[in-house]
């Protein structure tokens, strides 16, 4: 039985908690839509041995939280996912898709390399402007496909075609969202070995 | 096009017919002269947001400071200043360190005026080079539709996503000019954005 487990950092003194709290919320509510059983960490046991006794019984891991090139971290600074620390393989043939600034350039290639079967994520700034829903909306819709049984490769077309609806709304309504969209677009990082793998596929 | 222009100099005055000639050819009101580096360096730091051309002697007799810490300590802030080294003697008689040529010659938007040997004509070559780079520079573009177009100086351009700091146009400008990381990540978005907003309407 697939099972997600949704990690993420709604600390109230953390900036960005609530886009944070939002895309977790939107995860759940997938799971919930797709009859898919998760479970979810967040404030104040969001930590590195929460995430590796979690991802035991897990497929796939959503983490929302403020990261950096090598690592992913909660409030407090303390590494919650890193390619410095040894996993015992937890993430092996499973998927991590992440809302976190700059961890595409670093920690995917590290997991990849350590059998991680798909990643998703940003190897730039993950920004916001204004209301979070369209940034919300097209962070959280190659989750949304690859639960819903789309094959990775497929789940990556519709991520990038939710970008560009996204960012055409905005083009007519308030260009500066529309940029910040477009930056977000451009930092996505989707990575696969089987780009005909689903869901019910992962180990 | 305006510009600002300063002379660090310990052997220039404000008479000096090198000055002069360059002041009256190309129409400058705004001009600087200083024989003491730090005075001199430290009005250039000061002014970074203006756009300007420093020309900068290379060798100052009795000071600690030469042209190469100038230039140095410039760089630190900025690559987006256009600097003109100046030697009073020709370059085959100095002696400079194969270090300090390798420096100069990798430094950005750096030029080099052998002031024993070039004419009034050699300067205004490397003014005008300056210039028409000036024309397609993104920070002097933006400068010049702000000077046309005063009504958008208070306007909004940017929020930054962690503090929820916002710019203005103007703000924005001196961001660019100081070369900060808001700055330079704007600049990378707008560009962007131009090529989406081109590619999509020829979809």
């Amino acid at each position: 039985m697939i099972q997600v487990l949704i990690a993420y950092d709604n600390t109230p003194s953390t900036e960005l908690w609530d886009l944070f709290q939002s895309c977790a919320d939107e995860a759940k509510q997938i799971c919930f839509n797709n009859s898919i059983h998760y479970t979810s960490i967040d404030y104040p046991v969001l930590n590195k041995d929460s995430i590796t006794s979690n991802m035991t019984n897990s497929q796939v891991c959503v983490i929302a939280a403020h990261g950096g090139d090598s690592e992913i971290y909660n409030n407090q600074g303390d590494i919650v996912i890193s390619s410095e620390y040894d996993f015992n393989d937890c993430f092996n043939g499973k998927g991590l898709y992440t809302i976190s600034c700059l961890c595409g350039k670093e920690l995917c290639p590290y997991f990849r390399k350590h059998g991680l079967s798909f990643f998703v994520g940003y190897n730039d700034t993950f920004t916001v402007k204004g209301e979070p829903a369209p940034f919300v909306s097209s962070a959280m819709s190659g989750f949304r496909s690859i639960l819903s049984g789309d094959t990775l490769e497929v789940a990556h077309q519709k991520m990038l075609d939710s970008f560009d609806t996204e960012i055409g709304q905005q083009d007519n309504i308030d260009p500066l969202i529309a940029i910040e969209l477009l930056h977000n677009k451009e930092a996505l990082v989707f990575e696969y070995e089987d780009k005909n793998l689903t869901i019910e596929e992962l180990d | 096009m305006d510009f600002k222009l300063v002379f660090i100099d310990d052997n220039l005055s404000m008479k000096e017919p090198l000055i002069q000639h360059i002041r009256i050819h190309f129409d400058i009101e705004d001009y600087n002269v200083f024989q003491d580096p730090e005075e001199g360096l430290e009005y250039v730091l000061n002014n970074l947001n203006k756009r300007m051309i420093v020309f900068i002697d290379r060798n100052f007799d009795g000071y600690s400071k030469q042209g190469l810490n100038l230039l140095k300590e410039i760089r630190n802030q900025t690559s987006l200043l256009y600097i003109v080294m100046m030697s009073a003697n020709p370059l085959s008689d100095i002696s400079v360190s194969s270090q300090d040529l390798i420096e100069m010659m990798n430094s950005e938007n750096f030029f080099y005026f052998d002031r024993s040997n070039g004419s009034f004509e050699d300067v205004d070559i490397i003014i005008n080079s300056i210039k028409k780079q000036w024309s397609v520079k993104f920070d002097c573009v933006l400068e010049d539709w702000l000077l046309r177009h005063p009504e958008d100086n208070k306007k909004e351009a940017f929020t930054e996503t962690d503090s929820g700091k916002k710019y203005t146009w103007e703000d924005i400008l001196i961001e660019l000019r100081q070369q900060t990381a808001i700055g330079k990540s704007f600049e990378k978005k707008l560009n962007q954005y131009y090529i989406h907003l081109l590619n999509r309407s020829k979809k």
